[in-house]
């Protein structure tokens, strides 16, 4: 019903008190969203409170949303301050109670285990896309990428690894993933 | 300024995007980068796009290659056919290959008390052995009577022709048969002696310079041995080696 409309138009139609709109809004979006909060994070649990409250955030707000940017962009924006907020929060709890995390739980995510089979089914399209997208990088940038995320190692470690300029091998990481982002965006997955 | 290849960013702050996404910038640097992604629209956007590759390639990580097992590589290296003999065989050298094998503290620990069970054993040794010497030279009965036992420190002499010098022939002669009735005529004659000498009344001296230039003048075997205290030499009853000689010197003068 809602799947040849574009984001300003749901955003309208929420607006106007269908709930149904707005949730469209979430399935499309609760994912980027929820990535961008576990890259300000790097904790799947708070990202996950986060990516909540940051939509929770924007249904409220809907009625301030005046089309001057995109939709994304809102989101965005509200993810962002989402974020900033939850890790203001866990740095005053963290100063008042002895944290006794070790942050071993950092940077980990746990797949839901209650997937349905449609979203099962756009898991497995996405993993293939993303393995096809690396595959087809530059062996240079796909260097890099391996080493940071599989092989866990840091900037200095890959710049000592392989003999290059900390700025470069930034400079790489950040060429590979924007060239990630471009191939995934190009092949967009059908959200069920 | 970092390029993505397709575009530019015209934000200085996105050269930070990356360090700030996998936590490894300064603390200055962050609190302004976020500052400045609060605010700036572009940074926001780039951000988000940057995140979501990321995660796409984190969660393909974690799916496809997370719950696999690390393989355990074994190397097969060629040894040759001796040196796997030589492995196999049981034995003392087996045993020490197999002590060297392990680890370098293991190793250590072991031929550190070795070392120490062998010097406490041969401390044991010593000291048990030594004691048993004492006790055989101090108590055994049945060396009460075989006299001295200078026989078996005495150095070797070279045989020396009779008559031509007879006082060393006579002591080896003694020494070398340690018969108990020799020592004890050798003992009777000699407290014989000590008793002639003393029926004179007996002056003690003091020893004294002039005394000992005199004694050099005397023949040796006229000689007397320096008195260092009150005591009479006549009171010890013991048998004397100058004894043994005056009593041999009587018998050849005689």
């Amino acid at each position: 019903m809602f799947i040849n409309l574009t984001d300003e138009q749901l955003v309208e139609l929420a607006v106007s008190e269908d709930s149904e709109a707005f949730g469209e809004i979430v399935r499309r979006w609760e994912r980027k969203i929820f990535a961008l909060c576990f890259g300000m994070l790097g904790r799947e649990d708070d990202a996950s409170d986060a990516c909540q409250e940051a939509f929770i955030a924007a249904y409220r707000n809907l009625k301030n949303f005046r089309g001057e940017a995109k939709v994304s962009s809102w989101l965005h924006r509200i993810a962002v301050n989402q974020c900033l907020t939850t890790k203001r929060r866990s740095k005053s709890r963290a100063e008042e109670f002895l944290d006794d995390d070790d942050g071993s739980q950092e940077r980990t995510f746990v797949a839901s285990p209650h997937l349905s089979p449609a979203r099962t089914t756009e898991k497995v399209e996405r993993l293939t896309l993303v393995r096809q997208a690396v595959g087809a990088l530059p062996s240079d940038l796909r260097q890099v990428i391996v080493m940071k995320e599989f092989e866990e190692m840091t900037f200095q470690e890959i710049s000592e690894t392989l003999e290059l300029p900390l700025s470069t091998v930034k400079s790489r990481l950040y060429t590979a993933l924007k060239q990630l982002k471009l191939k995934l965006e190009r092949t967009p997955i059908e959200v069920v | 300024m970092l390029s993505n290849g397709n575009h530019k960013s015209s934000c200085e702050f996105t050269a930070d995007i990356v360090s700030y996404l996998y936590d490894e910038i300064g603390a200055t640097e962050r609190v302004r980068f976020e500052s400045h992604l609060a605010g700036c629209s572009t940074c926001t956007d780039e951000f988000a796009g940057i995140s979501n590759a990321r995660f796409s390639v984190f969660e393909w990580q974690k799916e496809s290659f997370a719950q696999l097992t690390t393989p355990e590589i074994v190397i097969p290296y060629r040894t040759k056919r001796s040196d796997v003999e030589m492995q196999s065989t049981v034995g003392f050298f087996a045993g020490i290959r197999n002590l060297l094998a392990l680890s370098n503290w293991y190793s250590a620990a072991a031929l550190a008390g070795g070392l120490a069970v062998c010097l406490g054993f041969g401390f044991a040794a010593m000291t048990y052995f030594g004691r048993d010497d004492r006790q055989i030279a101090h108590s055994d009965p049945s060396n009460a009577n075989s006299g001295p036992v200078a026989p078996d420190v005495a150095p070797p002499m070279p045989p020396m022709p009779v008559g031509e010098v007879k006082r060393p022939v006579v002591a080896v002669n003694a020494a070398k048969k340690d018969s108990p009735v020799r020592y004890a005529q050798a003992a009777r004659s000699s407290q014989e002696n000590r008793q002639a000498k003393s029926n004179g009344p007996a002056i003690v001296k003091p020893p004294s310079l002039a005394n000992d230039v005199a004694d050099r003048n005397v023949a040796p075997q006229n000689r007397k041995a320096p008195v260092l205290n009150g005591d009479s030499d006549d009171d010890d009853k013991s048998l004397r080696l100058t004894d043994l000689f005056d009593t041999v010197d009587a018998r050849i003068g005689g």
